[in-house]
């Protein structure tokens, strides 16, 4: 899955330390893409570069995504699991198509966050929040307040998904004011250390379709 | 002979003019009720929205918005624009609901923005694997929505279900192996807790099918192959084994009467394309349209419009389902302007013929026979030195929407008459790999040509007026309640017909070909008029007064 926030922090190149490359999922299909590039993207062939120093870079990109073996972790999985529902965290996170909207799809979080930083997340939260998680409070013009979670601000407008999980738009014209709160609404809870470790080894565990 | 339209569209223009006013875009109201089932069986109702890729379950593709009509289309101008990441054929038509667009993109991604402002919610990107075996590009062409779930095909030849509110996946399924050549392009068709969809690949030797999946789950109800296997009816209509590698793919939504509970899917070409001596034999179920029940996918009537197909004229359009009155008499119909140059009446009850007339240059049938059968031309099959018939391989028309109005009683369709030189060449099965038996070229450059939006009297099939354009285009029609008839040409103008006469009302350049069909909504109360050109979708509605 390739869920995109669009906060406008996005580079223009993917991120290549997920563990998974968006047009191949072989060796093979990297070295094409790097010496042809891909048509209708930025990304442009290396046509001059020898095989070997392709297949190099083949070989360096597979080392960043430093995937590691949830199996080899303190924590346990199916106790990580539990402490996930007991914490009611579905409430808020999606994991492969279960669960609310108002925080990230943990369906693949294993690929994109390694374990210190999962660790980070779930202890706390408050410490790197993207932008697509900040809080927008908009005070319209009758002066009534609504608040939710960014989807997009732009020169002239906010999108949010409010707390029902609604989407709404705001043009700025029309509004009276907005604050951003930059931090997570993800509460952070007191967690022994062989609970976040247990969570820690299930998050990580949240990887592709084999997983 | 006359078109029932009158009296309904009269009544549905009025609910539609008297629609409650929305809020006011910008002011922060909750969007994106769910669909459920009832609002997709009377989309008609709800004009601001676009809730299907055809707009209604009839496939008309007719909205029922008349705020932008003949007399002030002239005050058109461009409102936003939603430029497209990829430089892939773009051959999208959003869908719009409550105030959120749907846009699909190459090759297989989806964005949510506000319809209001263009701006983004999310955006779902598919992760594809290598070896896709596509013919045609990597193409998309729309969603469908149940509820507050999206479904998309992919070129991977899955099927995905997405948050509408969220983009996240909720469930994927395959459909069928990719590196055989099966791949998915057309937006999927929600009849009641199903999604009905179809596969592409008869240019690769698949053996086609149309699925029904559990909308909740993603699990198959149903599959219905369109090339029969031994033992059942159809099946003797191959030569050989031929039929296992028979193609007949169903690359193009269909369309659903509630009334008779009947779905209505157009079929491809049979494999290999142009040499039939590898397939003799009538080659059901290619180039047809069948009739599936809702339940069980079980084909309750075909007509096949090209049996023996050796052009690659498919079956690939869309069904458009309209009451018409004939002989006094009110008949449920299906409008087909077929690839293969004839326009087509059928009974969409029973499937019977009614009658078929020629819309664009063909030469390669004397005509069609009372049960609509094409009585052939000497010489018009594929051989090794070329054999010259017209239309070409492209069609007459091809999958591009077209508009059916029922204030006019016409089916505007844009067509190309031209002629293509057809080879035929030994060939053989290897999976994965395309499976063709020969060739097409075009004589001369498209220039030669004509291309043109027709108006066709639908319950006669003449030509009431027709509004030539640069050869060769590729876009779809629609046709809108203030009287007017949209579409683009290929040298980058869209376009603004009178419904009545084909005269221009309307133009803007926009530098890009097209390959889609437009379609209208409104937000705020104001209507819009949106296109996709180049890579660019164009939304347009009326300058403040």
């Amino acid at each position: 899955m390739g869920w995109t926030p669009l906060g406008g922090e996005e580079a223009d190149g993917p991120d290549l330390t997920m563990g998974s490359f968006r047009h191949s999922t072989t060796d093979a299909g990297l070295f094409r893409v790097i010496r042809d590039g891909i048509e209708g993207t930025s990304m442009r062939g290396l046509r001059r570069a020898k095989d070997q120093e392709i297949w190099q870079l083949v070989t360096y990109l597979r080392t960043l995504s430093g995937a590691v073996d949830p199996a080899s972790l303190p924590g346990s999985m199916e106790a990580g699991r539990a402490v996930f529902e007991r914490l009611d965290c579905g409430r808020c996170h999606m994991v492969r198509g279960q669960g609310g909207r108002l925080g990230p799809d943990l369906s693949r979080v294993g690929e994109r966050r390694d374990p210190d930083e999962l660790a980070e997340d779930v202890t706390t939260p408050d410490a790197a929040v993207s932008p697509r998680w900040w809080t927008v409070r908009i005070t319209r013009a009758d002066g009534t307040v609504v608040e939710g979670l960014r989807m997009g601000e732009d020169t002239f407008n906010l999108r949010i998904m409010d707390g029902e999980e609604r989407l709404r738009s705001f043009a700025r014209a029309r509004i009276r004011s907005v604050e951003r709160i930059e931090k997570s609404t993800m509460p952070a809870e007191v967690l022994t250390d062989v609970e976040r470790d247990d969570l820690v080894a299930y998050l990580a565990s949240l990887r592709g379709s084999d997983s | 002979m006359r078109p029932l339209g009158w009296s309904v569209a009269v009544l549905l223009v009025l609910v539609a003019q008297v629609a409650p006013a929305q809020d006011a875009p910008g002011d922060g109201m909750p969007l994106l009720s769910p669909v459920t089932w009832e609002r997709l069986l009377n989309s008609d109702d709800e004009p601001h929205s676009w809730l299907m890729y055809h707009g209604a379950l009839h496939g008309q593709r007719f909205s029922r918005l008349d705020q932008i009509n003949r007399e002030n289309v002239g005050r058109l101008e461009l409102k936003w624009a939603h430029q497209i990441r990829q430089l892939d054929r773009n051959q999208t038509t959003p869908l719009v609901v409550d105030g959120v667009m749907f846009i699909t993109e190459s090759p297989s991604n989806v964005t949510a923005v506000d319809a209001a402002t263009g701006r983004a919610y999310w955006r779902y990107e598919h992760p594809l694997p290598d070896g896709i075996r596509l013919c045609c590009g990597r193409n998309n062409r729309g969603v469908a929505i149940l509820g507050e779930t999206l479904y998309m095909s992919t070129n991977d030849a899955h099927l995905v279900a997405i948050d509408a509110r969220s983009g996240s996946l909720l469930w994927e399924t395959e459909l069928a192996d990719h590196t055989k050549g099966y791949s998915k392009t057309a937006a999927p068709l929600v009849v009641g807790d199903t999604v009905v969809t179809g596969i592409a690949g008869g240019e690769f030797g698949i053996r086609g099918f149309i699925d029904g999946y559990d909308t909740a789950t993603g699990e198959l109800r149903w599959r219905t192959y369109t090339v029969p296997g031994p033992g059942e009816p159809g099946n003797e209509s191959w030569a050989g084994d031929s039929w296992r590698t028979g193609g007949a793919p169903t690359w193009l939504t269909g369309v659903y009467d509630p009334e008779l509970d009947l779905i209505y899917w157009g079929t491809g070409n049979p494999a290999p394309d142009w040499n039939g001596d590898l397939r003799l034999g009538d080659n059901l179920y290619s180039s047809s349209v069948l009739a599936l029940d809702r339940e069980t996918g079980r084909i309750v009537w075909h007509f096949q419009f090209t049996p023996h197909d050796a052009w690659d004229w498919d079956a690939i359009q869309v069904p458009v389902l309209a009451d018409l009155e004939l002989n006094g008499e009110l008949r449920k119909t299906m409008l087909w302007a077929n690839r293969n140059a004839f326009y087509y009446l059928l009974d969409r009850e029973s499937g019977q013929f009614l009658l078929g007339e020629p819309f664009a240059l063909q030469t390669w049938a004397h005509g069609l026979d009372e049960n609509g059968r094409p009585i052939l031309r000497e010489n018009v099959y594929p051989t090794t030195e070329g054999t010259r018939v017209a239309p070409i391989a492209g069609g007459a028309t091809n999958w591009w929407s077209p508009a059916f109005s029922p204030r006019t009683g016409f089916l505007y369709v844009n067509s190309f008459d031209a002629e293509g030189i057809y080879y035929q060449r030994d060939d053989e099965y290897e999976e994965g790999s395309t499976f063709l038996g020969g060739g097409h070229r075009m004589p001369l450059a498209a220039d030669h040509y004509k291309s043109a939006i027709r108006a066709i009297e639908a319950t006669t099939g003449e030509i009431r007026w027709e509004f030539p354009i640069t050869p060769r285009t590729r876009s779809g029609v629609l046709a809108t309640a203030g009287g007017l008839v949209w579409s683009a040409s290929v040298d980058g103008y869209f376009f603004a017909l009178d419904e009545e006469t084909g005269e221009p009302l309307w133009r803007m350049s926009l530098g890009a070909a097209p390959h889609a069909s437009p379609m209208s909504y409104a937000v705020g109360g104001e209507q819009r008029i949106v296109v996709a050109m180049g890579n660019v979708v164009f939304v347009f509605g009326l300058t403040e007064k």
